[in-house]
């Protein structure tokens, strides 16, 4: 799969076709490009977001060359991610679920366990006294 | 007088309206919407951001955009 694109003065510029990159994805590229680039993103037709890349300083045919092939990798990315995403969403789901479950038990023993040395505290069942606590003292 | 637009589908127009708000100290901003996409028109630029305003602008409303959608 190869991403066209064009050069004018300090731009590049792809059209994208959404049934290939999801909007998600090209949101995701784009995001990463607003630090270096002016982003812009816009709609020439139906199922097709045409992204424009403009550097913020001069640049000439070999930098928007490159950028161009930089912005293409991280759209693959991007859709790499999020399909990985979307496959493993139930698994991640299901260990959160699992993660959160066995917390909150967790956390109901902990409590348990202290309201229980707290009793054993008050009772002192070895009754040691300590002569300086002793009223006689 | 730069005009910019924001195509509805790929900018939320909440975020649009916000950002003209938030730019209308380096510029006069106005707005006008339609179906398809809410218009900014740019006037009397503050010196300082001549020619790169829009530029910033669209950054803005981008990164706005993207942050409401994952939020």
């Amino acid at each position: 799969m190869e991403l066209k694109y064009t050069l004018d003065e300090r731009s590049v510029r792809f059209p994208v076709d959404e049934s290939l990159f999801a909007l998600d994805a090209i949101y995701g590229a784009a995001y990463l490009f607003v630090d270096r680039c002016y982003v812009w993103l816009d709609r020439p037709e139906d199922g097709v977001v045409a992204v424009r890349l403009r550097t913020k300083g001069e640049a000439d045919e070999a930098a928007l060359d490159a950028l161009a092939g930089e912005f293409a990798n991280e759209l693959l990315n991007q859709a790499l991610r999020q399909r990985v995403g979307d496959a493993n969403k139930k698994l991640r789901e299901y260990t959160l679920a699992k993660a959160f479950f066995s917390h909150t038990k967790a956390t109901s023993i902990d409590a348990l366990l202290a309201e229980l040395d707290a009793e054993e505290l008050e009772e002192d069942p070895l009754e040691i006294e300590v002569p300086w606590d002793s009223p006689d003292a | 007088m730069p005009e910019v637009r924001f195509h509805r589908s790929l900018y939320a127009a909440e975020v649009v309206l916000q950002a003209a708000e938030a730019f209308g100290q380096l510029a006069r901003i106005s707005v006008e919407e339609n179906e398809h996409d809410v218009k900014l028109t740019l006037d009397e630029v503050h010196p300082h951001f001549e020619g790169r305003l829009a530029d910033e602008l669209a950054n803005y409303v981008l990164q706005g955009t993207i942050q409401a959608a994952r939020s």
